[in-house]
C-alpha cells in the first residue's frame, strides 16, 4: 500500500509539472541600477590633486557615479507579482518564481504566465520614463520678464522672451543646455573649455640653492546643468534639485613676483554665477530658476536662467482588477520622501589659500547640500495607518521598499483612500518661496531724501520710482540684483560675480646660505550672493526669512613692492556688505533689511539692501 | 527456496557469459583532453605603457593560466557511469587515470564503446575558432553610403564596405589580422611597429653638479586584436570578448625646455581607434565591431570587421548509453562566461605619473566584473526548475567541471536539462549596436533649429536632418562620433581620437649647490569616447541606455616660458569638452537627442547636440 501511495504521488507530481510551463522574463530594465552622476566643477582647480572637480574627468580615474539605487529591487518585483497574479499558488510545487541577475524565472500554468506577462507590461508602462530638463540662459533688458523666481511662464511670456532674444536691444541667448535622465537620478550636461596655467610656485631650498617648482592648475569655464528630478505619482509635477554653474573666461594676466628663484605666474580672471535650489515645476512648463545682475555693462539688464522639465513616457496602463478581498498596490512616494537639502551660499571677498593643495576659486565653492527638510518613510506609514481604516491594519499590511515605493495590501476601498492621501501629501510639498534682492547705491543726499519712505512699509509708487531711478542711473544705481526660489523651508542661493587670482602674501624658505620667497596664492571674489532660508507663515501672508546675503565690491589690484630683493605683492580695497539676520516680511512687499556705507571719491556712497518674498503654490 | 536457487542460477549464467567474451587491458592517451589550455593576453598599445614589459611580443609575460577541458578522474567516472556500470564491481575490470593516460581493463564490447566515447570527446574539444579582423579606412561619404550599423552585416553590406575599400578614391585596407583559438581560450594577433624615442629625462643631482639621464621610450603603433571566443552549445554562434586597438603615428615633435642641463625631448602623437567589448556572432558571418574617424587621415572613418569561423570535425552525438541513469556533460561556457564591463578611458588632460605603480590605472580602467550567471547559480536554477523532486535521490547528481555542467540522471531528465539550458539566458543571444554623434551648430543654425530640437521627444526626422546638414555644412558640422557593438546590458566603450605627449609640468631636484627642473610628461587624449551601457527594456520597443560620452578637441600645446631659473619652458594646453552623464530610454533603431550643451570654439559660441542611436538584434 505504501509503495502504491509513493508511486501515485510521484505520478501526480509528474503530471502537475507537465501542466506547467517555464518562462524566463528579461526584467533587467525594471531592476536597473540607477547611477547618480555628479556634475563637473567650474572655476580654478589644481590639476589632478584633490581638486574637488571629482566628476571623474581630467584624467583622474574612471568616469563613474555614486549613490547607486535600483528602479525596483528584484525581490520586490517577485513579491508584487506573486501577490497580484494567481495569489496563493506560488508555494505549491511545481509552481515557482525566482529572480536572478535581471531575469525572472517563472514556472506556472499558461494562464498564470499570461497574467505575469500582462502585469510586467503594466509595471513597465509606469516605470519606463525619461525626464528631460532643458535650460536657457538669457540676458534680458529691463521689463522683458518681470516675474518671481519659481514662477511658471505663461505662453505669452514665453513668446515675449523668444522675441526679445532675437532683438539685440532687448535680449540675447547666452547658452542652451539639455540633459536627460531617469526619475530620481542625478545627471548632468556640460560643455567646458579647459586650459592649463601656471598657478603657483613651490619653493625647494638647499644649503646654497633655491628653485621654484611650478604648480600647474586647470581653469574650467563653461556651463554645467546638474539636476535630479523626482516625479509626482501622476508625473504632472517635477521636483528638481538643481545645481547650475556658469563661468565665462576673462583675460589671463601674468604677474612677475620678482625675486631670484621665482619666474612668472599666470592669474586668470573669470565671471562666474551659480544657483543651487530645490523647486517644483509642472511637467512641460517653463519656469524661472534665477536671475541676477552685477556691475553689468548694460544697466538694468539681468541674466536669467529658465528651466523646462518634461517627461517621456507611455500612458500608464491600469493595474489589473482582482476579485481578492485584499489586493496589492504600488504607490510612488518618492516625491514626498525625496531629500530637499540645504545649499549654503559661497563665500565672497579676499580669500587666502591655506595649503598648496587647496583650490583657488574656493570662493565660489560652498559646502554641498546639508540635510534639509525631509519627511521620513516611518512618518508616512504612521500617518496612513492612523488616518485610514486604523482598525484594519492587523489584517492588511503596509511596507516601504528600498526605493521608497509603498506596497499596500488592503481592500479596494481603502486602497482608493490611500491613493487620495498620497495625492494630498504630494500637493502640500509643491510650495515654493521666491526671494528677490536688490543692492542699490545712492549718494548721501539721495539717501536722506528717500530714507523715511523706504523704512517700514514701502508704498508701491515709492518702490516703482526707486527702481526707475536705478535703471536710469545717476543718483541711484543698481549694484546688483539676485532672484531665486526654493522649496518652502529649505536653504538656497544664487550668486554672481567675478573671481580674480591674486598674490597677497609670501611664506619664506631659508637655509644656511640661501633664502627665497614662496608665493601664497589668493583669490578675490566680488559679486552678489543671495543666501536665504524662507518659510511661509500661516496662510502665506507673511514669510520668515533667515538671511545671509553678501555683496562685495573690489577695486583694481595694485602692485606693491616690498623692500627686500625687489619682490612684489598685490593689494586690493574691498567693500564687504553683508547681513546676517532673521526677519518676518509681508509676502509680495519689498522690505529694507540693511544699509552700509563706503567711501566713494571725496564723499560717501550708501549701499541699501532690499528683499521681497513671494509664496507660490505650484499646480 | 526455489526462488533463491533460480536467482543464483541467473547470476552464475551472467558471469559465465562475461567470462566467455574477450577481456583485455588497453591504455588510452587522453592528454589532449586533460592538458591545460593557456591564455595569451595581447600587447598593449597605450602610449603610457613605457615600462618595457607591457606585453611586448616575445617576452612571455602575457601567458595566463587556464583550465583543462576535463580531468582524468572525471573521465574515469563518466566511463564507469555510462558503460555497463554493474560490470566495474567485478575485480577483473578496472579503470585508472595516470599522467594523461587512461588504463582500462574491460570486455572487448565495452572497449569499443569506450573508444567511441573518447573519440567523441576528442572531436568536441579539438574544435578551433578562427577569428579574422579587417581594418578598413573609408571616406565619410563611402561609409555613410554603405548604410551599415554596428553589428551583424548582411552579405550586401559587407560587399559594399569591401568594394569601397578596394577603390583608392573611397577607401583602403589598413591591415588584416587573423588568429586561432580553442574554445574559451584568449589569444591575439598583432601587426605592430616599434620606434624608440627620447621620452623623458631623469635628473641626477649632486652637490655641485647636475646631469639629465635620458629615458628612452618605446612607441608602438599598428593594430592588435585580442579575443577570447566561447562557442555556444550548438556551435552555431560564438561569444567573443574582444579588445581591439589601432594606433597610427601622426608625428614626433621635438621640444626644447631651454634649460642647459636638459636636452630636447621627443613628443609623439598618434591617431587611435580602440574598443573593448563582447559580441555574439553567428559562425561564418561578419560583424562591424566598431568605427570612428581618424583626424590624421582627414577624418576618414576606420571600420573594423570581424568574422569567426569554426574548424575541426563535428562533435557528433553523445555515445548512446543504455543505462537507466547516464552521465552527460553540458557545455555551459557561453552561459557562464562573464560578459565583462569595460569602462571607457577618461580623456582630457592627464597627468602621467612616473613610477606610480600600474601606469595604466588612470588611463585604462580595468574591466569591471560585469554580469554573468555563475556555475553555482546555474546549478541551483537547474535543481529548482527541472525535476525538482528528483534531486533528493542521492543517485541523481549535478556538479560543475570547468566550463561544463555534469549531470547524472535519467535520460528524460537529461533532455529536460538540455531544453532548460537552451533558454536559460535569453540575454546572451542579443546584440546591441550603438552609434554616437556630436554635432556643432553656430548661433544662426541653432536659432533656426531650436524649436524642432526642443521638447521631450524631438522628431527623428529633425535629428536626421541635422546629421545630414552636418555633412554638408555650413553652420553645422560633425564634431565627432563613434560606433560599436556589445551584448545586452554590457558596459563597453569605443574611443576614436588622438593621443599626444606633452611637457605638462616640472618637478625639481635640488642639492647643496645645484638645482634643476625635472620634466613631467603628460598625455593629452582627445576625440570621442563613447562609454555606454545599453539594455533591452523588455517591451520590444525601447532600450535603456546608461550614457557617459565625452568629446573633446584641443589645439596644439603652446610653449610657455616660466622664466624661473633652471625651470625653463613647459607646455600649456587648451581643450573644449562636451560631457554628458545620464540614463534614458530611447526607441529601438531610431536617433534620439541625449543632450544639448553650449561651448565655444575659437572664441565663438557653438551649440553641441549629442545624438545617440541604439539597435538591438538577434545574434543569428
Amino acid at each position: 500500500m505504501r509503495t502504491i501511495a509513493i508511486v501515485l504521488a510521484a505520478a501526480l507530481a509528474a503530471a502537475a509539472e507537465e501542466s506547467t510551463v517555464l518562462h524566463i522574463y528579461d526584467v533587467t530594465t525594471l531592476t536597473v541600477k540607477i547611477v547618480n552622476f555628479k556634475g563637473p566643477a567650474v572655476g580654478f582647480t589644481a590639476s589632478g590633486l584633490g581638486d574637488g572637480s571629482d566628476f571623474g574627468g581630467i584624467g583622474i580615474g574612471v568616469t563613474g557615479g555614486e549613490e547607486e539605487g535600483t528602479a525596483i529591487p528584484g525581490e520586490d518585483l517577485k513579491l508584487l507579482i506573486s501577490q497580484s497574479v494567481a495569489p496563493g499558488t506560488w508555494d505549491t510545487p511545481p509552481n515557482s518564481i525566482e529572480y536572478q541577475d535581471g531575469s525572472l524565472i517563472v514556472r506556472h500554468t499558461p494562464e498564470a504566465q499570461a497574467g505575469v506577462k500582462a502585469f510586467l507590461a503594466v509595471i513597465r508602462s509606469h516605470m519606463l520614463r525619461t525626464v528631460v530638463v532643458e535650460t536657457e540662459v538669457l540676458d534680458l533688458a529691463p521689463g522683458v520678464l518681470d516675474i518671481p523666481a519659481g514662477a511658471v511662464l505663461t505662453e505669452e511670456q514665453v513668446k515675449a522672451v523668444d522675441a526679445a532674444v532675437l532683438d539685440p536691444a532687448k535680449g540675447r541667448r547666452v547658452a542652451s543646455l539639455r540633459a536627460c535622465g531617469l526619475n530620481t537620478q542625478r545627471f548632468h550636461a556640460a560643455a567646458l573649455n579647459q586650459e592649463s596655467y601656471l598657478r603657483d610656485s613651490d619653493i625647494e631650498i638647499a644649503e646654497r640653492q633655491a628653485i621654484a617648482d611650478p604648480v600647474i592648475g586647470t581653469r574650467s569655464t563653461g556651463y554645467v546643468l546638474d539636476v535630479r528630478p523626482t516625479l509626482s505619482p501622476d508625473a504632472s509635477l517635477v521636483f528638481l534639485t538643481v545645481r547650475f554653474d556658469a563661468g565665462e573666461p576673462l583675460a589671463t594676466r601674468t604677474f612677475e613676483p620678482g625675486g631670484k628663484a621665482l619666474g612668472i605666474l599666470e592669474q586668470p580672471d573669470e565671471n562666474v554665477s551659480r544657483t543651487r535650489a530645490n523647486l517644483v515645476v509642472p511637467a512641460g512648463r517653463m519656469a524661472l530658476l534665477s536671475s541676477s545682475s552685477f556691475n553689468g555693462a548694460q544697466p538694468g539688464w539681468t541674466q536669467v536662467v529658465l528651466l523646462r522639465p518634461g517627461v517621456q513616457a507611455d500612458t500608464p496602463l491600469p493595474f489589473p482588477d482582482s476579485k481578492e478581498r485584499l489586493q496589492v498596490r504600488l504607490f510612488d512616494t518618492r516625491f514626498i520622501l525625496c531629500d530637499a537639502g540645504d545649499f549654503p551660499g559661497p563665500r565672497l571677498g579676499a580669500l587666502i589659500e591655506t595649503d598648496d593643495s587647496g583650490a583657488t576659486g574656493a570662493t565660489f565653492e560652498s559646502p554641498d547640500a546639508e540635510q534639509g527638510v525631509t519627511v521620513s518613510s516611518d512618518q508616512i506609514e504612521n500617518m496612513i495607518k492612523r488616518s485610514i481604516a486604523p482598525g484594519s491594519w492587523n489584517d492588511a499590511s503596509l511596507a516601504l521598499s528600498g526605493n521608497r515605493e509603498l506596497f499596500v495590501f488592503q481592500s479596494p476601498e481603502n486602497l482608493k483612500l490611500v491613493e487620495e492621501f498620497v495625492k494630498r501629501l504630494t500637493s502640500e510639498r509643491a510650495r515654493l518661496v521666491s526671494v528677490d534682492s536688490w543692492v542699490l547705491a545712492m549718494d548721501e543726499a539721495t539717501w536722506r531724501d528717500r530714507r523715511a519712505a523706504l523704512s517700514g512699509e514701502i508704498a508701491d509708487a515709492t518702490w516703482t520710482d526707486l527702481l526707475a531711478a536705478a535703471a536710469r542711473g545717476g543718483a541711484v544705481r543698481t549694484v546688483g540684483t539676485a532672484r531665486a526660489a526654493g522649496l518652502n523651508g529649505t536653504r538656497f542661493h544664487t550668486a554672481r560675480g567675478t573671481v580674480r587670482a591674486a598674490l597677497f602674501d609670501y611664506d619664506v624658505e631659508i637655509a644656511q646660505s640661501a633664502s627665497a620667497y614662496d608665493p601664497v596664492m589668493s583669490v578675490v571674489a566680488e559679486g552678489i550672493s543671495l543666501d536665504v532660508t524662507p518659510s511661509s507663515v500661516g496662510d502665506g501672508g507673511q514669510v520668515h526669512l533667515d538671511l545671509r546675503p553678501t555683496t562685495v565690491l573690489a577695486g583694481e589690484l595694485r602692485t606693491v613692492s616690498l623692500q627686500d630683493k625687489g619682490v612684489q605683492v598685490q593689494a586690493v580695497e574691498l567693500a564687504d556688505f553683508g547681513v546676517r539676520t532673521q526677519v518676518l516680511v509681508d509676502a509680495g512687499r519689498p522690505t529694507l533689511v540693511g544699509v552700509a556705507t563706503r567711501p566713494k571719491g571725496a564723499g560717501t556712497e550708501v549701499l541699501v539692501l532690499f528683499v521681497k518674498a513671494t509664496v507660490i503654490d505650484v499646480r | 527456496m526455489k526462488r533463491c536457487l533460480a536467482f543464483l542460477a541467473l547470476c552464475s549464467a551472467t558471469a559465465h557469459a562475461q567470462d566467455e567474451s574477450e577481456r583485455f587491458s588497453r591504455a588510452y592517451d587522453v592528454r589532449f583532453l586533460t592538458r591545460v589550455v593557456e591564455h595569451f593576453k595581447g600587447p598593449n598599445l597605450d602610449m603610457d605603457t613605457w615600462s618595457g614589459d607591457g606585453g611586448a611580443i616575445g617576452v612571455g609575460i602575457m601567458e595566463m593560466e587556464g583550465n583543462s577541458p576535463v580531468t582524468g578522474e572525471f573521465l574515469a567516472s563518466a566511463i564507469v557511469t555510462n558503460f555497463d556500470e554493474d560490470s566495474w564491481s567485478d575485480s577483473r575490470n578496472s579503470i585508472e587515470y595516470n599522467s594523461g593516460v587512461l588504463y582500462v581493463a574491460q570486455s572487448k564490447e565495452n572497449h569499443e564503446k569506450i573508444s567511441k566515447y573518447i573519440d567523441m570527446l576528442r572531436r568536441r574539444f579539438s574544435r578551433r575558432i578562427v577569428v579574422e579582423a579587417d581594418v578598413l579606412l573609408l571616406s565619410p561619404e563611402a561609409f555613410a553610403a554603405a548604410g551599415v550599423l554596428p553589428g551583424i552585416l548582411s552579405a550586401e553590406q559587407e560587399k559594399s564596405l569591401r568594394d569601397a575599400a578596394g577603390d583608392p578614391a573611397r577607401g583602403k585596407l589598413l591591415t588584416l589580422l587573423r588568429t586561432v583559438a580553442m574554445n574559451g581560450q584568449r589569444v591575439f594577433a598583432a601587426d605592430m611597429k616599434e620606434t624608440s624615442y627620447v621620452r623623458d629625462y631623469d635628473v641626477e643631482i649632486a652637490q655641485d653638479a647636475v646631469i639629465a639621464d635620458p629615458v628612452a621610450g618605446d612607441l608602438r603603433h599598428g593594430a592588435v586584436l585580442d579575443v577570447k571566443p566561447v562557442l555556444a552549445n550548438d556551435a552555431t554562434t560564438v561569444l567573443m570578448e574582444t579588445r581591439f586597438t589601432l594606433a597610427r603615428p601622426r608625428g614626433m615633435a621635438t621640444f626644447d625646455m631651454g634649460v642647459p642641463a636638459l636636452g630636447a625631448i621627443q613628443l609623439p602623437s598618434r591617431d587611435v581607434l580602440r574598443t573593448k567589448t563582447t559580441l555574439a556572432c553567428p559562425m561564418g558571418r561578419t560583424a562591424l565591431l566598431c568605427s570612428g574617424p581618424l583626424a590624421g587621415e582627414k577624418n576618414w572613418v576606420a571600420a573594423v570587421l570581424v568574422k569567426p569561423t569554426l574548424t575541426g570535425q563535428t562533435a557528433g552525438d553523445e555515445t548512446t548509453s543504455t543505462e537507466k541513469r547516464q552521465l552527460r556533460m553540458f557545455d555551459v561556457s557561453s552561459l557562464t562566461a562573464e560578459v565583462r564591463d569595460f569602462p571607457g578611458p577618461s580623456i582630457g588632460m592627464t597627468r602621467w605619473e612616473e613610477g606610480a605603480g600600474d601606469p595604466t590605472t588612470s588611463f585604462v580602467p580595468p574591466s569591471d566584473e560585469g554580469e554573468g550567471m555563475s556555475p553555482e547559480q546555474l546549478i541551483d536554477a537547474i535543481r529548482n526548475n527541472v525535476a525538482r523532486s528528483s534531486w533528493s535521490n542521492s543517485r541523481n547528481r549535478l556538479w560543475q567541471m570547468g566550463d561544463q555542467v555534469v549531470a547524472v540522471q535519467t535520460p528524460a531528465v537529461l533532455d529536460e536539462i538540455a531544453k532548460f539550458l537552451a533558454i536559460a539566458a535569453p540575454a546572451r543571444s542579443r546584440l546591441i549596436g550603438v552609434e554616437l554623434a556630436v554635432v556643432g551648430m553656430d548661433d544662426a543654425a541653432w536659432a533656426a533649429r531650436r524649436a524642432s530640437l526642443s521638447g521631450v521627444s524631438p522628431a527623428e526626422d529633425a535629428l536626421k536632418d541635422l546629421l545630414q546638414a552636418a555633412v554638408k555644412g555650413p553652420g553645422v558640422r560633425l564634431v565627432s562620433g563613434a560606433s560599436g557593438v556589445c551584448m545586452n546590458d554590457q558596459r563597453f566603450h569605443v574611443w576614436a581620437g588622438s593621443d599626444r605627449a606633452y611637457v605638462q609640468d616640472m618637478d625639481v631636484e635640488i642639492a647643496q649647490g645645484s638645482c634643476c627642473g625635472d620634466p613631467v610628461i603628460g598625455l593629452q587624449m582627445t576625440g570621442c569616447c563613447m562609454d555606454v551601457r545599453p539594455s533591452l527594456a523588455g517591451d520590444g520597443k525601447r532600450l535603456h541606455v546608461e550614457l557617459r560620452p565625452t568629446c573633446n578637441s584641443a589645439a596644439e600645446p603652446e610653449a610657455f616660458d616660466t622664466k624661473a631659473a633652471n625651470i625653463g619652458k613647459v607646455q600649456k594646453v587648451r581643450e573644449s569638452l562636451v560631457k554628458l552623464q545620464s540614463q534614458m530610454f530611447v526607441p529601438d533603431g531610431a536617433w534620439a537627442l541625449a543632450g544639448i550643451t553650449t561651448g565655444s570654439t575659437g572664441g565663438k559660441s557653438e551649440i553641441f547636440a549629442t545624438l545617440v542611436r541604439v539597435r538591438s538584434m538577434e545574434a543569428k
